[in-house]
């Protein structure tokens, strides 16, 4: 608490002053703003001001308790999750009966949906009561006029035309507990997209919103093995009009550019900029200005051999059927731990002798469903 | 005031714990809740969770992870109901006498790490339920008080970056204090989880395939679902011969339910049987998915086979009894009328004699 006065004293004798002459001299014009904690008054900047208090956890909003730099310490209601207080949920209040309980254990099915009386805390007794649809529901941007996929927890789900603005919607009914929902499309030259990923709570009975996705942009180059010194045009399709960010390696060259009204976008480099090696590239989209800036995941990454041999891509459709999916999982698993034998295309998918887990990744990572 | 000391240090180290997993630059494979607390005769579920480096826009796609676990506790079961894998290279395992538990999955398309606004942690990849040693009698009880259970460090991960690149994992343990007395109640979270799971795996569909240079170029099925409560437990399989062969329906009465993952090499080659999955989860609840056969893709079984057969024989064995009877009755009936015919003659010849006698 001695320490707290020292601070007010030098705030209110040297840093008041200071402000004071800065205004006088024209020089700049600072507002500054004090606040006092400890001063049991709750001043701009606090939350809180209480003497004796020291945060510890609470299961209530009323039994909150106030930390020595005047702002609440962790509590049930304060719309954060703290599992290290088991909390198993926190949806910012201490009422029962909407999925959340008062005390931040997540109510199961059949104890009462979206505040209304239900109430009860035993999920034996959920099955019988009708909690409506379990739904997703995807708002999010991405090309103009393209077909956008959606695959939850591994199997596709449907499919939506994307507006002109590269704007889309979607809904589809779910299971409530963990969920993936992965995102794809291909773009106006026919590039796939890297699958957007996402991974939540769902919970039974409501309708759980996503809300701002990005497509990350497609990137392809004409050819990946290129002569040093060589100019390559990297190209691709994003949001309409938006600014989008090219990485070389490991961001240790980036490169902006603007994407047209169509989305697409193409960026000149010149490879002498690069060693003689293999490179990596990959972009993502940015939208808005700072600090409404908003920025996509990162797009599939490509190789660039600049100089150098090297094969881009790595085949996982291990029955040439146009998907990746559980058949090609099923094949990749009965060469398991083997050289893939006469496998064609080689269930030894990165060809370095074993069918193992690097495989089992590479095909996950081209996953269509 | 030391006791005092002693609380606020266990705070500050259990927040620590917590804290390192998500704030360092690097993803990181922990087990949670770090501490615990496990009286006689209770149980305590332990998650393993994953963190990806989210700054540096990293997912990852598949792990393979083994765990350690001393002998003071027991594991008791295993589940993946809440796991964000859905495909599994190798479900999870206990090993009781390595004291291991080993499991390698999935993720399609790899987990970018916590959506903003999620309602819960939704990064465990699988949950592990352990149960203290319970009481001992006449002494000799293990003097321990706690129980540390580690991931080994030949636990790998790898991003979902299309080449399989390992990733640089952060290995964090946890700590069960492990008290002799029994608790004010008896606690068995997991217990309470599997009563109340009622609802049966996920609906599902089961693929028929023909290996074509693997599989021995056999039929083979793919099945997989997921069960978000209690988690899958097992896949049985059952091969229902058809019935359109009215009563020779061999080997239909002993078709049973037989233990099997995906892939399975269906044992009835012909494809003349109804193919059934059942999928059962952690409280025995189930879901069976049926596949019947295209009847363009249909061969002769062996049985249908036998039936054909059967029948041609037993035609033939019926005419020939048949030919047979007619020869038989046919040569009857000649003698009969070459016996009556010599009879007559016989007849004949004597009331012709007699007429000669008579005159």
């Amino acid at each position: 608490m001695r320490n707290y006065l020292y601070l007010l004293f030098l705030f209110v004798f040297v840093a008041v002053p200071l402000a004071s002459f800065a205004q006088s001299t024209n020089i700049a014009t600072t507002t500054l703003t004090i606040s006092i904690c400890g001063n049991e008054i709750v001043d701009g900047g606090e939350e809180c001001d209480v003497l004796g208090e020291t945060g510890v956890y609470s299961q209530t909003i009323a039994g909150r308790q106030c930390t020595a730099s005047c702002n609440f310490g962790p509590y049930c209601g304060d719309g954060i999750l703290q599992t290290a207080f088991a909390e198993e949920c926190d949806d910012g209040n201490n009422d029962n009966g909407d999925f959340c309980s008062a005390i931040c254990k997540i109510e199961p099915a059949g104890s009462g949906g979206g505040g209304s009386s239900g109430g009860g805390t035993s999920g034996r007794g959920g099955s019988t009561v009708d909690l409506g649809d379990t739904i997703i529901n995807v708002i999010g941007r991405g090309y103009p006029l393209r077909t956008i996929n959606f695959l939850l927890d591994t199997e596709s789900v449907g499919t939506v035309r994307s507006d002109s603005s590269g704007r889309f919607e979607f809904s589809t009914n779910a299971s409530p507990g963990t969920a993936t929902l992965g995102i794809w499309t291909t773009d106006v030259d026919g590039t796939r997209s890297i699958t957007l990923n996402n991974t939540f709570d769902v919970t039974q009975g409501a309708i759980t919103n996503l809300n701002g996705i990005i497509l990350p942009p497609t990137i392809s180059v004409p050819n990946p093995n290129v002569n040093p010194g060589d100019t390559i045009l990297i190209s691709g399709q994003s949001i309409p009009s938006s600014r989008v960010e090219v990485h070389v390696d490991n961001s240790t060259i980036v490169e902006t550019v603007t994407a047209g009204t169509d989305g697409k976008w193409s960026l000149s480099f010149d490879t002498s900029r690069v060693s003689v090696a293999q490179h990596t590239l990959r972009a993502r989209t940015l939208t808005g200005n700072p600090p409404l800036r908003t920025e996509s995941s990162f797009s599939t990454s490509i190789q660039l051999f600049v100089g150098v041999d090297g094969q881009a891509t790595l085949p996982s459709d291990l029955n040439r059927d146009g998907f990746i999916n559980l058949i090609d999982f099923s094949i990749l698993i009965f060469w398991w731990q083997t050289n893939g034998g006469d496998s064609d295309p080689p269930a030894d998918i990165n060809q370095n002798g074993r069918v193992s887990l690097e495989d089992f990744s590479i095909l996950l990572f081209n996953w269509t469903g | 005031m030391k006791q005092m000391f002693v609380r606020v240090f266990y705070l500050a180290t259990v927040a620590l714990l917590f804290i390192v997993p998500s704030s360092v630059q690097a993803a990181s494979l922990y087990i949670d809740p770090p501490f615990s607390t496990l009286f006689s005769g209770d149980s305590v579920t332990l998650a393993v969770r994953l963190d990806t480096d989210e700054a540096a826009g990293e997912c990852i796609n598949a792990v393979d992870a083994k765990i350690t676990y001393p002998a003071n506790v027991e594991p008791v079961d295993i589940s993946i109901g809440k796991s964000i894998f859905n495909i599994w290279v190798e479900q999870p395992k206990i090993n009781k006498q390595e004291r291991t538990i080993t499991f390698a999955g999935g993720i399609p398309n790899g987990y970018c790490g916590r959506v903003s606004g999620d309602p819960r942690l939704t990064n465990t990849l699988v949950e592990v339920v352990f149960r203290s040693p319970g009481f001992t009698i006449g002494g000799g009880s293990s003097d321990s008080s706690e129980a540390v259970v580690t991931l080994s460090d030949e636990s790998t991960a790898y991003l979902n970056d299309g080449r399989g690149t390992k990733v640089s994992l952060a290995l964090y343990p946890a700590k069960i204090s492990l008290e002799k007395g029994a608790g004010s109640a008896l606690v068995n979270q997991w217990q309470e989880e599997v009563d109340a799971d009622v609802v049966p795996p996920e609906d599902f569909s089961i693929l028929l395939q023909k290996g074509e240079g693997n599989f021995s170029n056999k039929y083979y099925i793919i099945f997989n679902t997921t069960d978000k409560q209690t988690g899958v437990d097992q896949y049985q399989v059952m091969e229902e011969p058809l019935t359109q062969f009215g009563t020779f329906q061999w080997g239909r009465a002993d078709a049973p339910w037989v233990e099997a993952r995906s892939p399975y090499v269906l044992k009835d080659q012909s494809l003349n049987s109804i193919v059934r999955v059942k999928a059962i989860d952690k409280a025995g609840n189930e879901y069976v998915a049926t596949l019947i056969p295209d009847g363009s893709m249909r061969t002769l079984s062996s049985s249908q086979i036998l039936t054909v057969a059967l029948t041609v024989v037993s035609l033939v064995v019926l005419l020939a009894v048949g030919f047979i009877s007619w020869r038989v009755i046919r040569n009857r009936r000649k003698e009969r009328i070459n016996t009556d015919d010599d009879y007559e003659n016989d007849e004949t010849a004597t009331s012709d004699d007699n007429e000669i006698h008579n005159d």
